[in-house]
């Protein structure tokens, strides 16, 4: 009888193989420690040379990472090395070797409990993560005082390393020949053992306590790292299904991956920008792992919640300077500040409007509130000559709004030339198209702007007259009706006519169907959370511009949303 | 003894990385310099990583860089810019 738990999936993938359930190594009671002591010269000699040999072991896995994994996960090691070499560390291990008694191996353990002890009142995830490294060197240098450090348990076969819990070194250290996953009784989603699987590739599910409990050697596994679930023993009908699932989700993987690192092409080769939507610094690591071709959509609203003063010039550009130094040469669309409507500021409080959506929000904002805006424009400005920037303004509806942000653009720039402080000779100006008003009119405002950027979101909801907040309204908010498509088309063709360009950046872009069209209708960029990056570049790399032209032009005579789906799909969804 | 109060500006906090390039630099660059970081009503010893990081310091929160002994003036710059740096994740 197949028995079925849940861990917390850690590392995405499914593995099917036997069980190897490693022994967790017992250390001796405290009393048989304190008992078996040497003369303190001699345990502070012992755990001199216990530190210098796991010196010597984190060099070589550090050194072998490096090689393998890149600089970034080797830092967990370097982060060991320095623990070794910590002052605090040594005079906690001299004090109770020379004042207490104590063995190296009890001090040691009393000395690094300590550490935790005192990590864990520090709330934060990331410091609380940290505790694993700690765990690890206790573990390593008592391996290193009872002398049985190098032996590991030999495998066999292909196996599911079932552990009462992994520390970073064990995980790199498998054999990831033979290793197809591992199950852990401890750990969470962010301790170093996860985020190693997740980079290695390797299958994990962490914190299912009760099944690491009741697993034996030998037993089957089936384990889903992307779901959690873990069958023992399964019936020869779960496996079949996993089986399949394996091969197909191997499939998937192998030719989505490749797409990461391809060029945005369509089918006849007409360059095409896909390019991702960013809320900060820490999105970045996953634009550099989708091959992102560039930021085109950064929210700087975020930078300004949940905080009760607002980001000074100098922190802003900071953030800036680091975002456009690390896409060089890639351009990057920083959005001006988006907020009212669902989003609101701490350190801005706003009166209540009765229609928020349509109230005075993001740029109506910005030039009822010029001194807010000065400074989020100085800031881009002297970020300029670090990279490629674009600088958007949300929620225009006319002519005016556009020439004012531009004006103060302009007199802050000229401020600034007169300073003496450098700043970018080209900067591109966009305008997001989100209201109705501002794509009818669109041929007015191409005039006076470098690049449209379609909010496919709010252009949805005002085009339909239909909260997007509202859940009883949801099949009123569909991009793909033939509404929207004309709005985007009128646009489009709009900024062809004056020479610029035209991207999108709400959730239509990410979406195949309307990827497609979008294109037809002659968008050339596409910004979107970057994992679909790769889905959309391999959907489109299928299509020829001819082809996408045409069926454009067909799904804005469709009756609905619902005939444009099936039009592209070519089934009734 | 010098001192500077700063704010960290790293999106997310000052944790391992930065911790154990700003307590490396203490010890090789500063072997005679005394290094303290005040936040709040705690004090650490700034040249070891295990202190740093039970201060625990996040995002917008003010420390105080306290250094004694040895070239004062230049490892408050070098240290100091530790805390004032925004960090690739």
């Amino acid at each position: 009888m197949a028995r079925c738990y849940k861990g917390i999936p850690a590392s995405p993938g499914i593995a099917i193989a036997v069980a190897r359930v490693l022994d967790s190594c017992d250390t001796p009671e405290s009393s048989v420690l304190l008992a078996c002591a040497d003369t303190p010269e001699l345990e502070w000699q012992r755990f001199s040379e216990a530190l210098e040999s796991s010196r010597k072991d984190l060099e070589s896995v550090r050194d072998t990472i490096l090689s393998e994994l890149g600089q970034l996960k080797a830092e967990i090691f370097e982060a060991h090395i320095s623990l070794l070499k910590d002052p605090e560390l040594k005079a906690e291990v001299h004090r109770l070797i020379f004042d207490q008694g104590f063995a190296a191996q009890l001090a040691v353990r009393d000395a690094i409990a300590g550490f935790i002890d005192l990590l864990s009142q520090v709330d934060d995830e990331m410091f609380t993560a940290r505790i694993d490294d700690l765990r690890d060197l206790s573990k390593r240098l008592t391996a290193h005082l009872e002398g049985y450090a190098g032996k590991s348990d030999e495998l066999i076969g292909a196996s599911i390393i079932v552990a009462n819990d992994l520390t970073p070194s064990e995980t790199v250290q498998l054999d990831r020949s033979l290793v197809m996953g591992f199950v852990t009784a401890c750990g969470s989603a962010v301790s170093h053992s996860s985020i190693l699987a997740r980079s290695l590739g390797i299958p994990a599910i962490v914190g299912a306590a009760e099944a690491v409990a009741l697993i034996q050697d030998g037993d089957l596994l089936v384990l889903d790292g992307g779901t959690g679930k873990l069958l023992i023993n399964p019936q020869t009908d779960e496996l079949v299904a996993y089986q399949n699932k394996l091969a197909e989700y191997k499939t998937s993987q192998a030719a989505l991956a490749e797409w990461a690192g391809k060029p945005s092409l369509s089918a006849d080769g007409q360059n095409l920008e896909l390019a991702a939507n960013i809320g900060g610094i820490s999105d970045l690591m996953a634009v550099e792992k989708y091959g992102a071709d560039g930021i085109g959509l950064f929210r700087t609203e975020f930078m300004y919640m949940d905080r009760p003063m607002l980001p000074d010039e100098s922190e802003q550009y900071q953030v800036y300077k680091h975002v456009l130094e690390r896409m060089n040469p890639k351009p990057v669309v920083i959005r001006t500040l988006d907020i009212g409507g669902d989003k609101q500021l701490d350190a801005l409080p706003m009166k209540a409007e009765a229609n928020p959506f349509l109230g005075v929000r993001a740029l109506r904002l910005c030039l009822a509130r010029e001194d807010i805006f000065r400074t989020q424009l100085r800031a881009l400005l002297r970020a300029s000559v670090h990279g490629r920037l674009r600088i958007m303004f949300p929620m225009v509806a006319v002519l005016e709004e556009l020439r004012a942000a531009k004006a103060i653009l302009a007199e802050e720039k000229l401020t600034l030339c007169k300073a003496g402080i450098p700043v970018a000779d080209t900067i591109e100006i966009g305008v997001m198209i989100e209201i109705p008003a501002a794509a009818l009119c669109a041929d007015i405002l191409a005039a006076e702007c470098d690049f449209f950027s379609i909010g496919s979101n709010d252009l949805t909801q005002y085009t339909m007259a239909a909260d997007r907040m509202n859940p009883e309204l949801a099949h009123l908010n569909q991009a793909s009706h033939p509404a929207v498509l004309r709005l985007v088309a009128m646009a489009a063709a709009a900024a062809r006519r004056h020479g610029i360009w035209t991207g999108v950046c709400g959730e239509m872009a990410a979406d195949p169907v309307c990827a497609a069209l979008l294109v037809g209708m002659g968008v050339t960029e596409l910004s979107m959370g970057a994992a679909s990056i790769p889905l959309i570049r391999k959907k489109l790399a299928g299509i020829s511009i001819e082809t996408a032209v045409h069926q454009a032009e067909l799904a804005q005579g469709l009756e609905s949303a619902q005939a444009v789906r099936t039009m592209m799909t070519g089934v009734d969804t | 003894m010098k001192s500077k109060k700063i704010t960290i500006i790293n999106p997310t906090g000052f944790h391992t990385r930065p911790a154990r390039h700003f307590v490396d630099t203490a010890n090789d660059n500063f072997p005679d310099t005394d290094v303290r970081i005040i936040k709040g009503e705690k004090t650490i010893n700034g040249k070891s990583v295990i202190h740093m990081l039970t201060l625990g310091v996040k995002y917008q929160e003010e420390i105080e860089l306290v250094v004694e002994g040895g070239p004062e003036e230049e490892a408050l710059e070098a240290l100091g810019r530790y805390f004032e740096t925004i960090y690739k994740e």
